[in-house]
This record gives C-alpha cells, sequence and structure tokens, in this order.
C-alpha cells in the first residue's frame, strides 16, 4: 500500500458558505505534497481535515486504507502523525515538557523521553533553553519547539501549515533541512505553504487549490508545463496570491 | 473539644498516609504527576476530614448534652454564662446553647430542635403548652422593662408617670421613639403599652419621631442614642450599654404590672422524649433554691438584673 | 479568653477549608467537563449556574435548617447545630462558584491550544488533566473566590450552626454577636485574626499560580 491517506469527495461548509467541495487527495507515502493557492482557498481546513482536527461533511477519509471508524482508531491515527500548525502553540510547562508530551501522552518511560528529547532538541538547536518556561522564549525558538514537539514521537506523517511563518532565514533553513531528512527516511509530509519558493525546494508533488477545489495535482515539473496559463504562472511565482 | 480534635486528625492523618502510599505505586509517568498528586492529596485529606467529623458527630450524639434555646437578650446578659457551668460540673451534662429570637426559639421547640427554652413571651408560651409542644413550665424569675430616654427628657416625663402615662406624654409631645420593630418580646410588649394607651399601630406608623429600627435591643439603643429619642428596653441590655449611650439615661417611672418581664423555662415534648434523664436533670437544677440564688445574685457592672419567684 | 479565640479561629478554619475542598473536589471535574463540551443547553446551565453564584447565603441556611431540623427530612440523623452542618452550607455557596469559574476557565481555553491537546492522540482523561493544566490559573481563581466565600460566611452558618459557644462558634459569628452585645474591640480582634487568615490562605493558593502567563 504506497498511499498513506487516500481523501475522496471531501466537501466541507461553515455557516453555510462552502469551503472545500468535492476535493480527492492521494498521498503517497515518503514524498512531501504541497497544498498550494490563493488566499482563502480552504488550504488550512484541507489540512485539519486530513490531519483528523476537523470532520469532513462528506466524503471519505482513509489512513493506509483503513477509515476512522471511532475515536479509538482517531486516538491511534493521531499517535502517527505530527502536526504544526499556524501559531506555533505553546502549552503550560517548560520547552522540555512541551517537546516530552507527546511521548508522555504514550505512556514512555522518563529515561527514554529524556535520550528523545534531548536528541531532537540538539537537533534543532534549542537545547538551551530547554529549562525555560515554554510561554517565554521568542517566536523562532517557539516554533522550534513545535517542531520538535511534532517528530519526537518519530511520526510516520508530518502535517505543516505554515510552519516557517515568522522565522528568519537561518531558522528556516534549519527546519527545511529537517523536512527533507524526514521524507528522506521515509517520512511522508503534508505541506501548507505561502511561499512559492520554499515550495519549489521541498515539495516533491502540488496541489493546486482554488475556491475549494483541486485544479491541478502533479508533480512540479508537470507542472510548470502545464497548459493552464493560470497554473503555470503560479507554480513559477509570477501570480500574485 | 480541642482533645477531640486532635483524635480526628489523628485519625485522617493516618489513613491520609496510608492511602497516599499505596496511590504513589499507581501514579503513572503521564506527566501530570504533580497536578495528579495535587488532586489525590486533596481528595484525601477532604474524604478523610469528612469521616473525621461524622465520627466526631456520632460520637457528639453519644456524649449527654441537651440543647437549650434561648433569646438572644438572655444570651447577652450573660446569665446562662454564669450559672450553666454549676449544672454541668455537677451533671456532667453539657447545655449547648442557642440563642434567637422569641418567636424563632418557640419554634424550634415547636419542631423538636431544642429540648428546653428559657423565654419570657407568656401569651405565646400559652399557645405553645395548650398546643402540648411542651410538657413542663416555671415561670422563675422577671425583671421589669425599663423606659430610657434623652437626658434632656422632651416629653417631661416624672417618676409618678407610669408606663401609659409615659407612652401618652411621648404621643402628645411628639418625641422621637425607637421601636425594635422585630416582633421580640420587648417590641411585643411595647405594642401591648400602645393598645393600652388607645393608640393606633397605623397611626404611629405614620408619625415622622417613630423610627423602626428592625434591630436586636444593642442596635436599638445605639439608634435612640443617635437621634436623642426614647425607647423601652429590657434591663439587661441597657445595663451592658449604658456607658456607650451618653445622650441617654433610665426614666424613673411607676413600676406596674405591665412592665414586668417574666422568665419561663419549658422542657418541649422531644426533649423529654428524647432526652428524659438529662432534661429532668435539667429541670430539677433550674428549680433548685441554689440555681435561684445565683440567678438573683447576678450582676452587670455591680447592678442586680434579674428577681426570683421563690 | 485565648482559648475561645483559638478554638473559633480553628473552627472557621477547618469547617471553611473543608467546605472549599469538597467543592473543589465536585465542582473541577464537573466544570471541567461542562467547559469541554459543546452543549445546546448551555446558555441555560449558564444562567443556572450564575443565578447561584449571587445565591442569597441566607436562603442556603434556611433551606438546610429545614432539611436538618427534627421536624424535618433528615432529622433522624441529627446533624442540626453541628461542624457538619455548617460544612454543608458553605459548600453549598462555594460549589457554584468553582463550579462556574472552573466551566468558564476551561471553555475560555482557544482552539489552537485544544487543537494542539488534540492532535496529540491523547486519551479522554490526558485531554482532561491537560486542559485543567491549561486553564490552572483560573481554576484557583474559582477555588480562591469560593473558599472566600465559605468563610465570610456569617448567616447561614449562625442559622445551621447556632454559634454555640464552643462548639459551633466559628469567627463570623462571633464577630456578629460580640457586636450586637457592645464589645467592639473583642470583635475587632477577631475581624482582625479572621483577615490575616484570608491572607495567608490567598498568599499561599497564589504561589501556586503558573508564573508564566502574560
Amino acid at each position: 500500500m504506497n498511499e498513506v491517506i487516500v481523501a475522496s469527495a471531501i466537501t466541507k461548509k461553515f455557516d453555510g458558505k462552502t469551503v472545500l467541495s468535492q476535493v480527492s487527495l492521494a498521498v503517497k507515502k515518503g514524498e512531501i505534497l504541497s497544498i498550494i493557492g490563493p488566499s482563502g482557498a480552504g488550504k488550512t481546513t484541507l489540512l485539519r481535515i486530513l490531519a483528523t482536527l476537523e470532520m469532513q461533511d462528506a466524503g471519505t477519509l482513509l489512513f493506509a486504507g483503513n477509515e476512522l471508524r471511532n475515536e479509538e482508531t482517531r486516538m491511534q491515527v493521531r499517535r502517527k502523525l505530527g502536526y504544526v500548525g499556524q501559531h506555533a502553540v505553546m502549552l503550560s510547562g517548560t520547552v522540555y515538557d512541551n517537546i516530552a508530551l507527546p511521548l508522555r501522552v504514550r505512556g514512555m518511560g522518563g529515561m527514554e523521553i529524556e535520550r528523545r528529547v534531548r536528541r531532537v532538541a540538539e537537533m534543532l538547536g534549542i537545547s538551551g533553553i530547554l529549562e525555560k518556561n515554554a510561554r517565554k522564549i521568542s517566536g523562532g525558538e517557539a516554533q522550534r519547539t513545535a517542531f520538535a514537539r511534532a517528530i519526537v514521537g518519530e511520526p510516520e506523517i508530518l502535517f505543516l501549515d505554515e510552519f516557517c511563518a515568522n522565522l528568519d532565514y537561518r531558522n528556516i533553513a534549519v527546519l527545511e533541512r529537517h523536512v527533507k531528512e524526514f521524507s528522506a527516511h521515509g517520512g511522508t509530509v503534508v505541506l501548507v505553504s505561502h511561499n512559492i519558493f520554499q515550495v519549489r525546494r521541498l515539495a516533491h508533488r502540488c496541489a493546486i487549490l482554488v475556491d475549494g477545489r483541486i485544479i491541478a495535482c502533479d508533480s512540479l515539473a508537470a507542472l510548470e508545463h502545464a497548459d493552464n496559463d493560470f497554473v503555470r504562472g503560479f507554480v513559477e511565482g509570477d501570480i500574485p496570491w | 473539644m480541642i482533645i477531640n480534635l486532635l483524635d480526628c486528625a489523628q485519625f485522617a492523618c493516618t489513613r491520609y498516609v496510608y492511602i497516599f502510599i499505596s496511590f504513589s505505586f499507581h501514579v503513572q509517568n503521564s506527566g501530570d504527576n504533580s497536578m495528579k498528586r495535587i488532586y489525590v492529596i486533596l481528595a484525601v485529606i477532604a474524604i478523610s476530614a469528612l469521616v473525621a467529623s461524622g465520627i466526631y458527630v456520632w460520637q457528639e450524639h453519644a456524649r449527654q448534652s441537651i440543647l437549650l434555646a434561648t433569646t438572644t437578650s438572655v444570651q447577652d446578659s450573660g446569665l446562662l454564662d454564669a450559672i450553666l457551668p454549676d449544672f454541668e460540673t455537677r451533671n456532667g451534662i453539657s447545655v449547648h446553647v442557642v440563642a434567637l429570637g422569641t418567636g424563632q426559639a418557640l419554634e424550634y421547640g415547636k419542631r423538636g430542635d431544642a429540648h428546653c427554652l428559657l423565654v419570657h413571651a407568656p401569651a405565646l408560651e400559652n399557645v405553645f403548652m395548650q398546643n402540648g409542644y411542651g410538657i413542663r413550665r416555671i415561670t422563675l424569675f422577671w425583671n421589669t422593662f425599663v423606659l430610657i430616654g434623652p437626658k434632656t427628657n422632651p416629653a417631661g416625663i416624672n417618676g409618678t408617670d407610669n408606663i401609659t402615662q409615659a407612652f401618652l406624654k411621648i404621643w402628645n409631645a411628639g418625641a422621637v421613639f425607637v421601636s425594635r420593630g422585630d416582633l421580640s418580646g420587648t417590641h411585643v410588649k411595647e405594642m401591648e403599652i400602645w393598645a393600652v394607651c388607645g393608640i393606633d399601630k397605623e397611626e404611629l406608623k405614620e408619625r415622622t419621631w417613630y423610627v423602626n429600627a428592625s434591630a436586636g435591643m444593642g442596635t436599638t439603643l445605639q439608634v435612640a442614642n443617635e437621634r436623642n429619642g426614647y425607647t423601652l428596653s429590657d434591663i439587661a441590655t441597657y445595663l451592658r450599654w449604658r456607658q456607650k449611650l451618653t445622650n441617654l439615661m433610665q426614666m424613673q417611672i411607676a413600676v406596674t404590672p405591665e412592665i414586668r418581664n417574666d422568665y419561663s423555662v419549658i422542657i418541649t415534648k422531644t426533649g423529654s422524649v428524647e432526652k428524659p434523664s438529662e432534661t429532668d436533670a435539667f429541670w430539677n437544677w433550674m428549680c433548685s433554691a441554689q440555681t435561684r440564688s445565683m440567678i438573683e445574685n447576678y450582676t452587670i457592672n455591680s447592678e442586680r438584673v434579674y428577681n426570683v419567684y421563690w | 479568653m485565648l482559648d475561645a479565640i483559638l478554638g473559633a479561629t480553628l473552627r472557621s478554619l477547618a469547617v471553611s477549608a473543608i467546605a472549599t475542598l469538597l467543592a473543589a473536589l465536585l465542582g473541577i471535574p464537573l466544570g471541567t467537563y461542562l467547559g469541554m463540551r459543546k452543549m445546546h443547553g448551555r446558555r441555560f446551565l449558564k444562567s443556572l449556574i450564575y443565578t447561584f453564584y449571587g445565591f442569597p447565603p441566607v436562603v442556603a441556611g434556611l433551606l438546610i435548617y429545614l432539611l436538618l431540623s427534627s421536624a424535618g427530612p433528615l432529622g433522624f440523623m441529627h446533624l442540626l447545630f453541628t461542624l457538619p452542618a455548617m460544612i454543608l452550607a458553605e459548600f453549598l455557596l462555594a460549589f457554584p462558584l468553582v463550579l462556574g469559574i472552573t466551566m468558564m476557565s476551561v471553555s475560555a481555553i482557544r482552539t489552537e491550544v485544544r487543537d494542539a491537546i488534540r492532535v496529540l492522540g491523547v486519551s479522554r482523561r490526558q485531554e482532561v488533566m491537560l486542559y485543567l493544566r491549561e486553564a490552572k490559573n483560573g481554576i484557583l481563581a474559582g477555588v480562591m473566590v469560593g473558599f472566600g466565600s465559605a468563610i465570610s460566611e456569617v448567616g447561614a452558618a449562625m442559622m445551621v450552626g447556632g454559634g454555640i459557644v464552643g462548639e459551633t462558634n466559628v469567627l463570623t459569628t462571633d464577630i456578629m454577636v460580640h457586636t450586637r452585645m457592645g464589645n467592639f474591640e473583642y470583635a475587632i480582634v477577631l475581624a482582625v485574626i479572621l483577615l490575616a487568615l484570608c491572607f495567608a490562605i490567598y498568599f499561599v493558593l497564589a504561589r501556586l499560580e503558573d508564573a508564566g502567563d502574560e
């Protein structure tokens, strides 16, 4: 089974307004798939539905061929994924507590948790702030902490929503490197980003979402040579978002 | 009381330690160790305390005690504080005193919440006894109500007036009069006197010089002090407040039966049923010559307050 | 006299502390549960709880008196004029406060925070524990307010406890009685002790607050 996530005919309405309409999408194992499109197209909503944070109104969602029937399966699936939202949400406690949380939730032992947390912190360059109150760190540090929290549990799928929003170029480079490494080791990534250049750097495939519909979904190379002017312009960065 | 608390505390502590230890083995490494532990500690403390106080109540019930309901003026006079220890030492029975308004005390007697009553409202007491709520009653001692008024004495009350004449003088002079207005024994007596004078309750309310304090005796006296007004008071409360009432003094009037304040002891039906031997002992002690002497000799600021019926 | 003051103080503390603890034990879990759910009847429930915020303590006292009186349904338990009766009265006053404020604090947790917790794959129990951690400051405030209402209670405490000297008198009922008797100096001493007690309790509770919140 090569397809980790299969979404079919996903529809979602908020307050009567249709945000997603008949969206179908398949995410392959090990790939970095980016969802791009103009503002308000429904990208974040789609990502949240794929990450099980939101329920679709219609359509099916399969994880490794299985539907999410109940709370139990939902819980199991969530433990295999990592999610970094737009606002790096820091929970109460230290940076260490935040990163360790997914492991504590799984009931892992203290020594093992310490080992993993320190390793991930080292990777992301935040070892120095582990003991600090997570609400008193800078934006860049918080974003790296959120990222660490998402990957510490060695997830199979990583969902990223504008995960580099407020970072300087150095932090962006660090995180992008880790995303590529994650994918290289067999992890799947679904990425929402405004930054077409970042998408070009990272994504294997792109799904273009406009007004709640997918108008194209292919590799970057294919999209660059698409017939549709709009799609071509989009992928080359000509069209303002 | 303190010793009992210590017992309970010991008991609670041992239980707490045991439960805490066994819980420690079950606390999982879920990361919320501190929160969980706080919660467990709180739960254990609260439950232990609850159990402890439950045991305390049970013990209390077993220990010998009776509940005496009386009025606030009796309690505040300090008479009971002075004489009850004698009963408690002789009989080993503790008397729990609850001080209420007259009506409330009688109501408690009716409902069976009090084993005995010490009140001073003969009319209401008669009804109480007729309805069978009390099985024994004796009018044990008395004192008089006193008329308190401003040192300037605008109504011109002199020593030959009796209370009815004094009230009429106040009415005619339109002098400030402060009423308790709370249906206490004192208030009821005040209304009786106005009635004897032939003055209508409603007319009184319309007079601007008539002040309804709606309060206890102490507060009413203070209001009278502020307003330089007259008021009807029981002697015990007045004696205790006298120093603070700089504008007032006791009006000398002729003593007549109308201002007599009779105090009675009643054993309630519930009391005799639930605590027969204790209420018996209390009754005998109250009626004894020794106790009557103590009541007669009780003083506030060196002045006697009560006169006993021998 | 020192005995009397000590006794009243210990009783005040014991009765109010136990009442508040019980209110917290019941109110925090229930409030958390209610705060987490999206309920259709929520507005009605909230109004109901808020009404009880300002529930006249003397009415609570009257109700409990009628309940525990010899003539009442629970008269056989002989709980009237005892400390447990006072604990019950103060519990009824503190409970709505702890419940309502906990509920408000938990429902005020932002969506992003809820998402960040949910996406970890938490079990229901874990979810609740994490919500509690996030709402900790609000919940603590609720407990403090509940304690305040319990320890300052005088009307209900008097009605169900009777203010029996040496048995059920607490600082507040003693202050009232001695003021009524004109012993102002003694009443003031008790008042100062009561305030000092409250301050000490709040000082300890405030230290549990999460310092990191802006």
